[in-house]
């Protein structure tokens, strides 16, 4: 498991050193919009959405361009070619339910040019339970519980996984962090993943929610994430995420599945 | 074809200019005269004393040991003896036999004696032909303001030109543009590879045990070799072996104790110096949970103990032990440290000839643990090296002298395994283990060809070879292992050999100034992986493998060095250039921590780095020091990033201004003050940013494309010297760090504006501001 929590390193370097956080003017380069497709297929859901939309200037107002009037087609390799509707301005969709197993080839046709991606639907990995504990005293905050979800890794397969935790009514908010996993190191095993970005209280309804991803889908977001590391050590080459996108558009096009459980925290 | 008889002509030239500088010498009637110079108040060797022959106006200088031989022909003459510091000690001798002079020479007894670094004398003529040397003695570093009052040799050297610092509160620094990995650092023959304690603040050298330090900045002599850049040769003080003595300092932040005294007064002596620092005492009385239970702190240990068997022999023992631990409670835990022993025997074959053998043990370990689900991860990784060196210098004459030897060093790299306390949830794993055998054959010739002309050149064949057990691997451009290949215990996986030849040229135009040139080539067969911002311990040392080819550099420099006033002002302009070959990049995304297939993730490609240095300093008077400036460029070319095009290297400094100024107010104070410039680090920042899935992603274009803000500051200190009583010394040294509470960046992070998600900012995060120290330092 390669995911490693830098917000503990920095709290402590930052606290000891009477150290100081401001923000700063700086001078950046402005550069031309460029297209950003963002979609994934799903195993829960029937319907594929891909987004179409374009970049700004890094200061300015995050209100990003609609893309209209672009030809998107998705062809399944054990099946056919369909064609998504845009069914609000940026936002095209079409009924594909995802298959494990299947590969799907996305092609965006737009102002003259083509973008392309492959991507296969990874096999399915169930939560098997979910728990909670009291939350450790070494967190920011205390006083609550902590969900843990545990499954089992099938072994001799490379599996990828994100996990997703919320309060029911928080379940629509975007999220703040990725976090992404892969099995390198614990292939076979029955695995525990502990949710401590945030705490949960007694009556709260936590939906837990495990994907297992396509490699190019996990790629994309580890390298996504790493461009969320900051301070001490922050990524010193940081670039544009590994994307299965062609011809220079930002985004990607992915494949996951869905495993979800819930609980209601007792006291 | 072509190569191999580059490789003859090389060695061909060598030995030709060999011959005939001997020839010239196996005439006549001359006699020997070589001993020691030494401290008449300590008994320590003196490294680089001077011994001036006024008739002939020649002479030569002693060894690392205190050692030197001079043969002249019969006759009379006055001998000067002289060091920095000290009394010149003249003799006026008649030579008609061999004779063996041992000499003591006295401290200076002025107080206010010239703080310099040793460079152009008036005995320029006999000083070697080293370019772009430079040599610092302890004393120096007394008088400067560091970081909470510790002083620290690290940190002096990079107010000079052509030495850069690396990011504030990290370890590492850069020579004339080179990557960090790219430094030598030898205490007593033993590599060091992290010289610094927490984060940047201290290094790892504790100056009372220090007796001098020579920085080379890429053109140093055949008998070093390993690094690009530079070498940093730091010796350690042999104890003293008249009497017992004891310094040490009380500080804010850590203290230091150093004990020496004689074995048998005279004859062999021993040094033990620690320190530790106590920063994590003050957290108790925090009201931070995590900070009550942080610990934070580093020790280190040098001891020395040396022992002469009898006038031909002697023998030295010396090692460091040094240790930072950094805990957060259970929730993270970063530790790492150097240890290193150095045997060496002395051997005295002839008047002429000097042998010294070493065996040196190195390691260097790392561990960092984090905890993942509740359960704690350790990650260790270090280097362990064995290392056998003979070294032999012939003082032919007054006007040659050589030095030839052999180095061979057997690594272990262990880059990552894991242990975990819960195996049940982790497999414990461990990264294949890398041995390797470095070796090289030196020799070099320092001639006196003329008044006005001296050469230093040499050659060295250097190679490398990694052995097994191992499994190695080949990559695809998806990073995919397509080729793997088992090797048995012993077997050569990957062999390299370069030649290295090495030549400084110096130019002696008059009394106050001269001219020097110097070419080198280095190559370089380990190499520092680093993917964070901040220079962690966590970075990974690899060795050259198939898949990773040695680094090679080629060095041209040239430097005109003036005097004035008798001496008074030493001023320089160097200028350099540096081809740098097989070059290491990260690709984009690259995936570094416990990567079993690190090798697929780098990038290797080309560099370049050229640039001005300019210096002028005053060394004597109320008011001494320095002024450095160096203009320079470092650049990198890999087919993978932006196409092969020349981006900035991170540590690619445009403007590194030094001013280091120390005022003797009067008999007891002391004021000194520097202030330092450098243009930012060159740095990937965004320049757009778009939405996906919920997240605001930033776009980026070029690699190293922007720059950090400039950094500057300035530090204040002053150090109060109370009247000496009998044999107990005094004094206490007060310091402001960055007295106008400069926010220099640390770094930058672009983020979301918490209160309204859809504006962006950046962030600067700055590390010190306004840092005072007290220090209390005693000596008897």
């Amino acid at each position: 498991m390669k995911t490693i929590k830098i917000l503990p390193l920095l709290v402590g370097i930052v606290a000891l050193f009477s150290s100081c956080r401001d923000i700063i003017n700086i001078e950046l380069d402005s550069i031309e919009p460029k297209l950003v497709i963002d979609g994934a297929v799903t195993d829960t859901n029937d319907t594929l959405v891909i987004q179409l939309s374009k970049s700004v200037d890094y200061f300015e107002p995050g209100v990003y361009p609609i893309v209209s009037g672009a030809i998107i087609t998705v062809s399944e390799n054990l099946g056919d070619t369909r064609q998504l509707n845009e069914s609000s301005p940026g936002v095209y969709s079409e009924y594909l339910p995802g298959i494990e197993g299947n590969e799907y080839t996305l092609t965006v046709d737009l102002e003259g040019k083509e973008y392309t991606a492959e991507v296969k639907m990874p096999h399915k990995v169930f939560i098997d339970s979910v728990s909670i504990e009291p939350t450790p005293d070494y967190l920011d905050f205390s006083g609550g519980y902590l969900v843990n979800c545990h499954f089992n890794d099938p072994s001799g397969v490379e599996n990828y996984y994100r996990l997703k935790v919320s309060n029911i009514n928080e379940l629509s908010e975007p999220d703040d962090v990725i976090y992404v996993y892969d099995d390198a190191f614990v292939d076979g095993n029955e695995i525990t993943l502990q949710w401590d970005e945030e705490q949960f209280l007694p009556h709260d309804t936590v939906i837990v929610e495990l994907q297992t991803l396509a490699e190019s889908t996990y790629e994309y977001y580890r390298t996504l994430a790493l461009l969320f590391e900051g301070g001490m050590i922050g990524n010193a080459n940081p670039a544009n995420p590994i994307s299965n996108l062609s011809n220079g558009s930002l985004g990607y096009f992915g494949a996951y599945t869905m495993s979800r459980d819930t609980i209601i925290i007792q006291e | 074809m072509k190569k191999i008889s580059k490789t003859r002509n090389r060695l061909l030239l060598t030995l030709m200019l060999l011959t005939t500088s001997i020839a010239s010498v196996l005439a006549d009637e001359n006699v020997t005269i070589n001993g020691y110079v030494r401290s008449a108040d300590t008994g320590e060797g003196l490294i680089g004393s001077t011994i001036y022959v006024e008739e002939l106006k020649t002479g030569t200088a002693t060894n690392a040991y205190g050692f030197y031989s001079l043969t002249l022909p019969k006759g009379n003459y006055t001998l000067r003896f002289s060091f920095i510091g000290y009394e010149i000690f003249s003799e006026f001798i008649g030579l008609k036999n061999d004779v063996t002079k041992d000499i003591e020479l006295q401290p200076s007894s002025t107080e206010m004696e010239e703080i310099v670094v040793r460079s152009e004398a008036e005995d320029k003529n006999i000083r070697k032909a080293e370019m772009g040397v430079t040599k610092l003695s302890p004393k120096e570093t007394k008088m400067i303001p560091v970081i909470l009052g510790e002083q620290d040799i690290l940190k002096t050297i990079q107010l000079l030109p052509g030495v850069s610092s690396g990011t504030e509160g990290t370890t590492g620094f850069y020579v004339r543009g080179g990557g960090i990995d790219q430094n030598l650092i030898i205490l007593d023959e033993a590599p060091v590879y992290s010289a610094s304690h927490l984060m940047g603040f201290f290094s790892v050298f504790n100056s009372d045990a220090i007796k001098d330090m020579k920085l080379y900045k890429g053109n140093a002599p055949s008998v070093y070799g390993g690094r690009l850049s530079s070498i940093l040769d730091i010796q350690m003080n042999e104890g003293n072996s008249k009497r017992f003595s004891a310094s040490g300092g009380l500080g804010l932040l850590a203290s230091r104790l150093t004990l020496e005294s004689p074995i048998v007064k005279d004859k062999g002596s021993f040094i033990i110096s620690g320190r530790r620092s106590y920063a994590d005492m003050f957290l108790i009385f925090s009201k931070d949970q995590a900070q009550k239970k942080t610990d934070l702190y580093f020790y280190d240990l040098n001891a020395k103990a040396n022992y002469k068997i009898n006038d031909n022999n002697r023998v030295f023992l010396s090692g460091y032990m040094g240790r930072d631990v950094f805990n957060i409670d259970e929730l993270f835990a970063l530790k790492w440290g150097n240890k290193t022993g150095t045997f060496r025997w002395n051997h005295v074959f002839s008047n002429k000839l000097f042998l010294n053998s070493s065996f040196i043990y190195s390691n260097y370990d790392y561990g960092f643990g984090y905890n993942f689900s509740d359960n704690m991860i350790y990650i260790k990784s270090g280097i362990r090296d064995l290392n056998w060196k003979e070294d032999l210098q012939y003082y032919i004459n007054a006007n040659n002298a050589l030095k030839f030897g052999f180095n061979a060093i057997y690594h272990t790299y262990n880059p990552g395994e894991i242990e975990a306390a819960d195996s049940d949830v982790f497999n414990s794993v461990f990264m294949n283990k890398k041995q390797a055998y470095e070796g090289a054959l030196y020799i070099s010739h320092e001639w006196n060809i003329s008044d006005h002309l001296n050469v230093d050149y040499g050659l060295r064949y250097s190679g490398f070879m990694a052995v097994g057990p191992d499994t190695v691997y080949t990559y695809n451009e998806q990073d995919e292992r397509i080729n793997s290949e088992s090797f048995a215990d012993g077997e050569i996986v990957q062999k390299y050999k370069e030649i290295e030849p090495r030549i400084t040229f110096n130019v002696i135009l008059n009394r106050n100034s001269s001219l020097k040139f110097s070419y080198a080539r280095n190559a370089q067969y380990v190499h520092l992986l680093s993917n964070s911002s901040a220079s962690l311990p966590t970075d990974v040392w690899i060795p050259s493998s198939k898949n990773v080819k040695p680094q090679v550099a080629d060095q041209i420099a040239a430097g005109y060095f003036r005097n004035f006033k008798n001496n008074m002002f030493e001023t320089s302009a160097e200028v350099y250039y540096k081809d740098l070959y097989n070059q290491i990049d990260y690709q984009n995304g690259a995936e570094i921590l416990l990567n079993q297939d690190v090798e697929s993730q780098l990038v290797f490609g080309k560099g370049r780095a050229y640039g001005l240095e300019l210096y002028i300093k005053k060394r004597t008077g109320k008011l001494t020091g320095w002024v450095g400036y160096t203009l320079s460029k470092t650049e990198k070319s890999m087919d993978e990033i932006d196409n092969g095009a020349w981006y900035p290297a991170k540590q690619d400094r445009t403007h590194d201004i030094s001013i280091v100024g120390m005022y003797q107010l009067n008999e007891k104070w002391n004021l000194s003050a520097n202030w330092v410039f450098n243009t930012g680090n060159a740095v990937t920042f965004p320049s757009g940013k778009y939405s996906v899935d919920g997240f605001t992603v930033p776009v980026y274009t070029s690699r190293n494309a922007y720059r950090m803000p400039d950094y500057h500051r300035l530090d204040l200190g002053a150090t109060y010297t109370p009247k000496k009583k009998k044999r107990f010394e005094s004094s206490w040294s007060f310091s402001v760090y960055n007295a106008y509470g400069r926010r220099n960046a640390f770094s930058i992070t672009f983020q979301e504006n918490e209160s309204n998600p859809t504006q962006t900012e950046a962030e600067r995060l700055s590390l010190f501001q306004m840092i005072p120290s007290v220090t209390y330092n005693f000596k008897f």
